[in-house]
């Protein structure tokens, strides 16, 4: 049995005041570390996600600070359920001690898109008694230019097998949500390989200007064959507007199609949001996973300084 | 809501009776129409959902009293029961479940198959009642008969294991299917959360032999809806790539011998795990009696072409319904999109002072070295180094006919730093016929590439200029290239590198290219590779993935050519598109092939970012 998730805007709540427990994820991204970093006080569960792999740029001086504030690790490159156990085991820990249900604050910062699905996954499913409510953290990145390299894609698939919804016959109609980013070719050909009956194309456009010009240019061909009307603008750093946008979009494809598929690309964000999204649509909804598993080359990335956030609670 | 426009020409989405109204015959379609089990096999986009969708009954209903329909097709002796698979379909069964409940999980896979089958096959009976009296299929009408219909419905749920029905008739079977079905997709959901949950819902009916209860099926049909005209019934298993292997597995011994009243059509994409041993194995003696032959069992009906003439003549008659469906006219085709830049046997022209191939040759003399040392070693120049006015102009086109597209593209490209612009670089295959045999008779590239060319011709009926046809190719061509980049290869290469079927791709066609613009002139290129020993199953995989897609296509001619299993030992060529792209000539032709092997060695790929040096190391 699952509870009902409740969406709300955090609004200016970018403290980490009031949590119990505190979840990241230690990679080499200099943000990786940038919200606890810069919290008055950290809560007294903290954990951090480890990948097994990349320990280079700033992985030192992240994993550095995270040891000298007493985080415990979850290795994600060891078997799944393992992973679960552990997550397990540190959240009712805290429950015990708390002797309460708990207020969990995670940084989706640094984390792969897999691992806040999992999260997601276990927060939901199998933890939900634990818990009171939790929020997504999310630091902006600093701009970066496109990378003029393939990405290898090694994997694409709906992210977890609970997330790919349920088709009732192989001719049933079906809606696609792309989230853009620079990863042009890949949403292009999620097309050819999903075969939608109807496209909606869900563009950044935040202060970054140069981000939202590059987005749009490498995106042309797409947003051409698709056309204008089909695109839908969203602010990266207003998350809850974001929820309300994508969960709109998604419930009324929902009236006329048999299946939405939810495909995240672009800031980490849209992918969270359609997470929760694809939960409220239940096995209407389908959301997927296009990763290069790990082979794509590391990049630093710096915050910009901005946080958003957005908050959930069980009903 | 605005529909993508990719569908509006892909079957699969598109009604039976809609099919009809689009659909344009090739000689593929008459082989399909035959008695007997066939295998089609093409790639995605290739038609192969718009020829099973034809033998629909709702198409066949919808096929006018006076339409002009060839014999070929209104005597087909079988009712098709049309059954379809999909990509999200398959999706939704890749849960991972603990090893020792993978049989549960494989028994469940394939009870929903086997229901969903049902269902279709039902579905399609209930559409044989709904064909005109008076039309060109009145033979497969089947009449309708509430007692014999409460009748069949009773021995089917007794069959099959349905609930009691509460309605005798087939909407109450059908009903009673969807039941199962929403049984079915209860204990999938909730196993793709829990995995292990599946095992609880274990139960003996969901071990079920595929050919077994579909051969009951047959049985039950022609006892309930026996033939008076020697009519046969037919399984129309439409893009059963898509399909779970353990189906697909099952699926495969129909071909052989599966039921004396009932044919099995099956579509495909070239190479399918599962398929392996289609033909190749009836050479190997444990497993001769279990597998079809090519001929025997099954006919082989491939949506590839290895002729030139058959593409350019399918290409023509789809362009001339899609151009008429427009009100357009495909007679006047050079006024919308000029002629050709290059030639073609269609458009001959003279190496005689004055002809245009003798125009370029003296325009390649001028910038190209290499060709003019060739043409020297050929005796075609004068003592100023020009082509000679005096020889015979056959002599000339003897000479030069065999390369003639090199000239052509080395006088484009050579000169251009190899056209950066979408424009420059496409330019070449702009103009007509041309712009139609870059698609390579595969129906949905050739709508994708004509459809915003079309717009434009219906606002502006006059000639398409070469900005605007390089742009409709580049828009095709470069979403056929990401869904290359996109593909996973899925395969574990123990030596940690990891690879995509891009990148073996692009070393195939970087390899070519350079042959062409870096190498000397040479009037012959052998555009074609072999999947020699050396290859791995990475670069193996890759090649079946790349033919699945349509990227590369097999150039054997034998019979035993390769398909549905390994593609070690046979001989392929980049397809049109991806000739456009590497701006390599249209050519179909076998020649000498080179080894991928050593293709991969020589060519590093330019664009990919990939961890590892060359392939095969």
């Amino acid at each position: 049995m699952t509870k009902k998730i409740i969406v709300r805007d955090a609004g200016d709540h970018d403290s980490l005041d009031g949590y119990d427990v505190f979840i990241c994820a230690l990679g080499y991204e200099e943000r990786s570390s940038y919200i606890a970093r810069h919290a008055d006080r950290l809560p007294s569960t903290k954990l951090a996600y480890t990948f097994g792999r990349n320990e280079e740029l700033s992985f030192t001086r992240n994993r550095m600070f995270f040891e000298e504030h007493s985080f415990s690790y979850i290795n994600f490159s060891v078997a799944q359920d393992s992973v679960s156990q552990n997550l397990e085991k540190y959240i009712s820990t805290a429950y015990e001690k708390k002797k309460g249900k708990l207020s969990i604050a995670v940084d989706i910062s640094s984390m792969s898109r897999f691992m806040i699905a999992k999260t997601y996954y276990h927060i939901t499913q199998d933890l939900y008694n634990y818990i009171n409510n939790f929020d997504f953290y999310y630091a902006i990145a600093e701009f970066y230019e496109p990378r003029d390299v393939e990405e290898l894609v090694v994997i694409r698939e709906p992210i977890l097998p609970a997330y790919s919804g349920w088709m009732k016959e192989p001719s049933n109609r079906k809606t696609a949500i792309l989230g853009l980013g620079y990863e042009f070719e890949q949403a292009l050909a999620m097309l050819d390989h999903l075969e939608p009956i109807r496209t909606w194309l869900f563009l950044p456009v935040g202060e970054e200007e140069k981000f939202n010009s590059h987005v749009k240019t490498r995106n042309k061909g797409l947003i051409d064959y698709i056309g204008e009307e089909n695109i839908i603008k969203y602010n990266p750093e207003n998350p809850f507007e974001l929820y309300n946008k994508v969960s709109f979009c998604a419930f009324s494809a929902s009236t006329v199609s048999d299946l939405v598929n939810i495909v995240p690309f672009g800031p980490k964000i849209f992918g969270t949001v359609g997470l929760l999204v694809r939960d409220e649509l239940d096995d209407k909804g389908a959301l997927w996973r296009i990763s290069s598993d790990g082979h794509s080359e590391p990049a630093d990335v710096k915050a910009s300084g901005k946080v958003v956030s957005l908050a959930m609670s069980f009903r | 809501m605005p529909v993508n426009p990719s569908i509006s020409y892909n079957a699969r989405f598109t009604k039976p009776k809609e099919v009809t109204k689009n659909f344009v015959a090739n000689p593929q379609f008459e082989s399909l129409c035959q008695a007997g089990n066939s295998v089609v096999f093409g790639p995605r986009g290739s038609g192969k959902t718009t020829l099973f969708k034809m033998l629909h009954p709702q198409a066949l209903a919808a096929i006018e009293a006076e339409a002009d329909v060839p014999d070929y097709f209104a005597g087909i002796n079988f009712r098709g029961l049309y059954v379809d698979t999909d990509i999200n379909w398959e999706e939704q069964w890749r849960f991972r479940v603990p090893r020792e409940f993978k049989s549960v999980k494989e028994a469940l896979q394939e009870y929903a198959f086997v229901t969903h089958t049902l269902e279709s096959a039902v579905g399609c009976l209930q559409d044989y009642m709904s064909i005109p009296k008076a039309g060109p299929f009145a033979r497969l009408r089947l009449k309708p008969n509430p007692t014999k219909e409460s009748e069949f419905a009773k021995q089917f749920a007794d069959t099959f294991g349905l609930d009691e029905l509460k309605d005798h008739s087939l909407s109450g079977v059908r009903s009673n299917l969807d039941k199962r079905t929403n049984e079915i997709a209860g204990i999938v959901k909730r196993a793709q959360k829990k995995p292990e949950t599946i095992v609880e819902c274990d139960n003996p009916k969901y071990y079920i032999d595929i050919p077994k209860t579909l051969d009951t099926l047959i049985k039950i049909l022609t006892r309930y809806y026996p033939s008076t005209n020697e009519l046969f019934w037919a399984f129309l298993f439409d893009e059963m790539e898509i399909a779970p292997e353990p189906l697909v597995r099952a699926l495969k011994p129909m071909l052989r011998g599966f039921n004396q009243n009932c044919y099995v059509k099956i579509s495909l994409a070239p190479y399918k795990t599962s398929f392996a041993g289609l033909e190749r194995g009836l050479v190997s003696a444990d497993n001769a009696t279990n597998l079809a032959k090519d001929g025997h069992d099954y006919e082989r009906i491939d949506l590839v072409y290895r002729n030139k003439d058959h593409i350019d003549d399918f290409t023509e008659k789809l362009m001339a319904h899609y151009l008429s469906s427009n009100g357009l006219n495909i007679d006047e085709a050079t006024s919308y999109f000029g002629t050709s830049y290059l030639p073609s046997r269609k458009t001959r022209r003279g190496y005689g002072k004055g002809g245009e191939n003798f125009d370029r040759v003296q325009e390649l003399l001028k910038n190209d070295s290499a060709f003019q040392e060739w043409c020297q070693r050929h005796g075609l120049l004068d003592d100023d180094g020009l082509l000679k006015t005096v020889l015979d102009e056959d002599h000339k086109a003897a000479t030069l006919r065999k390369g003639i597209q090199i000239i052509a593209l080395r006088n484009m490209y050579l000169r251009k730093n190899q056209g950066k612009s979408s424009v420059i670089r496409y330019k070449a295959y702009t103009g007509w016929p041309t712009i139609g045999q870059v698609p390579e008779a595969n129906p949905r590239w050739i709508f994708d590439v004509l459809r915003p060319m079309v717009k434009q011709l219906k606002v502006d009926n006059k000639l398409l200029n070469n900005s605007i046809q390089a742009e409709a190719l580049s828009g095709s061509i470069d979403r056929f290239v990401a869904s290359l980049k996109s593909t996973p290869l899925d395969v574990v290469d123990r030596t940690i590198r990891r690879t995509s079927l891009y990148s073996v791709v692009d070393r195939i066609g970087v390899y070519f290219n350079n042959k062409l613009y870096e190498d000397g002139f040479t009037p012959e290129l052998n555009l074609a590779f072999e999947v020699d020993a050396k290859c791995g199953e990475v670069e193996r995989t890759a090649v079946a993935r790349a033919a699945n897609i349509g990227a590369v296509v097999a150039v054997d001619t034998k019979q035993d050519n390769p398909l549905a299993g390994d593609v070690e030992g046979h001989v392929f060529r980049l397809n049109f598109m991806l000739c456009a792209f590497y701006k390599l000539p249209l050519l179909i032709e076998r020649t000498k092939s080179v080894k991928l092997s050593s293709i991969l060695l020589h060519s590093p790929s330019k664009n990919v970012n990939e961890k590892q040096g060359s392939l095969l190391e």
